[in-house]
């Protein structure tokens, strides 16, 4: 039985104050912030090269940070016990991976290291996504060797699953499934999942958070039923701006300024308040791109 | 036109590699080191040297040349661009004349028994085309190799004097229209390198392109496997590939929770195709045929065995020493190109972390290349004994401490391998056994004290970088902070 039941209120993974350089470039990540708490569902969401994988892989300590601390079900990510990697399930952005290893004998290696394996789910999971068990991973197509990705994350029922862009090489009905396995993940095991996509069409699907990177840090993370619900475009002059956002006690998430003392405000709602009749209603894309 | 011109020459310039230049720059300056010492040495062939130096880098500079013009010459570009396998071909050919006529007078003007200046231009221009067509056709390097063999094995020396003195006549008759007409014919040759973007031109641009990918990959570490040439290496490769998945079974069977289980279990993966397993398995199956060889060639020759082995046994050294040394020195570079597997691996229960991961990948490493240390010493050593040579075992000592040092670097640092990196260690192997060699023949230097020296630099190094390794940054995923 997995440790999240019954529920704990320790988080899977927590980044405090994390920054992060790369020896020859500038800094991706600046005093980050963020937890990810048992049973949540996040869609994480940046621009390109915003340090979306840096992020997830500094999560799972595969990064060290020059600042800050990241800890995974409360221990350092950075030497987390065999317990705890037993519960980490990871599918990274490159699937390519394992290419002499035909995807019985992947399957195969990786069981041998897992004190747990669900054998029956990931025998099903090979039939009904259509993967041959010995065909050499390297002649699978770019989707099928996603899928082999997420069969292999999947097949230990981690607690805890980071998923960077997994549905980027699947086509409408590979994600289909591929969405489909994964709430059915969340639903039966309270699985903490966490993953970065593109495709903003099925994160609305199965993200009950969405959380925004940008320049280095989590701009925002919020179920995203309340962000389509509270989340409101405003136009009007600087000094008329201020004095609504005060009035509705908004909180004002970006300012673009326009022509002749204007400017657009995209501010956060507090909750239960009615959105004025002037506002106007954005979806996710708005989203991404205001807050990206 | 002329910008077209400059754009395609100037283009190889351009996306020259320009990562790590310092590697480049020691390379140029060993071979311009070399290059003093010959004209130093050799005094009285200065002028030749020179002149065949030039035309040596000349020939380089055609293949980097033609090499690029057929990269640039994509099936889309010569379907799509209006002009563009036209410019292909007049700047190849251009280049092409120009090279060809410089060679030629330098070849002349350095070497004063050529026959004559046009007897040059023709073997040089001939020479190019053949060069650039194994570029586009990487079969034409099998006949360069087995050529000499197959001629003078079927003695066609012999056979083919009668056409031989033939031609020779017609070109001491005819010289300048035989000439004028055999370039007529290269230069055809060298237009058709380049192709008009229809299927067959698809499928060889596809084929050099994958060879060009292996060729890279090989140099930076990175074995593609026989598997990676299609069905024929499939099928070639298929026994090796059986014994490779029978230990991968062996591994997962035996699998428990011990350190040891869970590093054999993922060295598997860390050395891909350098694992121990198949290093041995190819220096085998190389073993095998050079063995075969000589058999053939003693029993050809008819010369005896004892006297085979004195007059090649340092050569069999150098083949037995590369063979056995230089697949250990590629291992880092193997752990840098499984880098992003490792980072599952990392994730893995029963990996160590910490220094303790550290450890016991550089225990991996230093285990690796000390048992094939060992065997390699040890056929050095028979041969030393056959040969009746102690020298020979400098290579041995050579490469002690070079591959301590070399296989005990900071993972988490490594950069990314060049070909000068897969270089460097077998010219650094080659100059501290060449430099052992001179210690024991020159200053008559006791082979047991170079022994005990070289085991103990091997020793103290060893030790040195053992302590850096522990205290450095967690080894995997390899690459991570260089």
């Amino acid at each position: 039985m997995s440790a999240h039941f019954p529920p704990t209120d320790t988080p899977s993974a927590r980044l405090s104050g994390v920054s992060l350089s790369y020896p020859k470039g500038g800094e991706v990540l600046r005093s980050l912030d963020w937890t990810l708490l048992p049973g949540q569902v996040v869609g994480l969401l940046g621009r390109n090269g915003a340090g979306k994988t840096t992020l997830l892989e500094t999560l799972l300590g595969l990064r060290e940070p020059q600042r800050g601390q990241v800890t995974l079900f409360g221990q350092p990510a950075a030497v987390i016990d065999d317990a705890a990697r037993a519960r980490i399930g990871y599918v990274p952005q490159s699937s390519d991976l394992f290419e002499a290893f035909t995807p019985a004998q992947l399957l195969a290696y990786f069981r041998s290291f897992y004190p747990h394996w669900n054998e029956a789910k990931a025998d099903g999971l090979l039939s009904r996504w259509d993967i041959a068990r010995d065909k050499p991973i390297r002649k699978l197509s770019g989707g099928q060797q996603q899928r082999l990705s997420i069969i292999r994350a999947l097949a230990h029922e981690p607690d805890l699953l980071v998923l960077d862009e997994p549905v980027a090489g699947l086509d409408p009905v590979g994600r289909r499934d591929f969405l489909r396995e994964l709430v059915e993940q969340v639903l039966d095991r309270g699985t903490t999942v966490v993953f970065s996509t593109h495709i903003l069409s099925d994160l609305e699907r199965v993200a009950f958070n969405v959380a925004f990177l940008s320049q280095g840090q989590i701009a925002l993370q919020a179920p995203l039923d309340e962000l389509l619900e509270q989340v409101r475009a405003f136009t009007g002059g600087v000094t008329e701006m201020a004095m609504l956002m005060a009035r509705l006690g908004a909180e004002p998430l970006k300012r673009t300024p326009l022509d002749a003392g204007r400017e657009r405000v995209l501010a956060r709602l507090p909750a239960g308040t009615a959105a004025p009749h002037e506002a106007e209603a954005v979806n996710l894309e708005d989203l991404f791109a205001e807050l990206t | 036109m002329g910008a077209a011109f400059n754009q395609m020459l100037l283009a190889s310039w351009r996306q020259r590699d320009r990562d790590a230049p310092g590697g480049r720059r020691l390379l140029a300056a060993l071979a311009l080191l070399g290059l003093g010492v010959t004209l130093y040495t050799a005094t009285g062939v200065r002028l030749a040297v020179l002149a065949v130096s030039a035309v040596l880098a000349l020939a380089m500079l055609w293949m980097a040349l033609v090499g690029n013009l057929l990269q640039q010459n994509h099936p889309h570009a010569a379907r799509l661009v209006p002009g563009h396998v036209r410019w292909l071909r007049e700047a190849a050919l251009g280049s092409w004349m120009l090279l060809s006529l410089a060679c030629a007078l330098l070849l002349w003007a350095g070497l004063p028994r050529l026959p004559s200046l046009a007897a040059a231009l023709l073997f040089v221009a001939a020479v190019l085309v053949l060069m650039a067509w194994a570029l586009r056709n990487w079969n034409l390097l099998l006949l360069l190799t087995f050529g000499p063999a197959l001629f003078f094995g079927l003695d066609l020396g012999k056979r083919l004097a009668p056409l031989w003195s033939a031609l020779q006549q017609l070109w001491s008759a005819q010289t300048l229209p035989v000439l004028a007409l055999c370039l007529l014919a290269l230069g055809g040759l060298v237009a058709r390198l380049f192709g008009p973007g229809d299927a067959a031109h698809r499928e060889a641009h596809a084929r050099i392109m994958f060879m060009r990918r292996i060729a890279r990959e090989g140099t930076t570490g990175k074995q593609a496997g026989l598997a990676a040439f299609g069905r024929p290496g499939e099928w070639l490769a298929r026994p090796f590939e059986r014994i490779a998945s029978a230990w991968l079974a062996h591994a997962i069977g035996r699998a428990a929770a011990t350190r040891r289980s869970v590093m054999s279990r993922a060295e598997i993966v860390l050395h891909g195709q350098q694992h121990w397993l198949r290093q041995a398995l190819g220096v085998a199956l190389a073993l095998c045929i050079a063995a075969l060889s000589f058999l053939l060639a003693f029993a050809i020759m008819g010369q005896g065995w004892q006297d085979g082995w004195q007059h090649g046994a340092l050569g069999i050294a150098i083949g037995v020493a590369s063979a056995g040394f230089n697949p250990c020195l590629a291992l880092p570079q193997m752990l840098w190109h499984s880098r992003r597997e490792q980072a599952l691996l990392r994730l893995l229960p029963g990996m160590p972390q910490g220094a303790a991961l550290n450890r016991a990948v550089g225990g991996l490493q230093l285990r690796h290349g000390l048992v094939a240390w060992a065997l390699t010493s040890l056929a050095l050593a028979l041969l030393a004994w056959v040969g009746d040579d102690i020298a020979l075992m400098c290579l041995a000592l050579g490469a002690l401490p070079l591959s301590v040092t070399w296989l005990l670097r900071a993972p988490a640092r490594l950069r990314a391998p060049m070909s000068w990196t897969a270089v460097l260690p077998v010219l650094a192997f080659l100059a501290m056994s060449v430099g052992l060699y001179l210690l024991h023949h020159k200053l008559r230097l006791s082979f047991a004290l170079l022994a005990g020296a070289s085991l103990a630099a091997s020793l103290a190094l060893g030790l040195w970088r053992w302590r850096v390794l522990a205290a450095a940054p967690v080894a995997l995923p390899a690459g991570r902070l260089a």
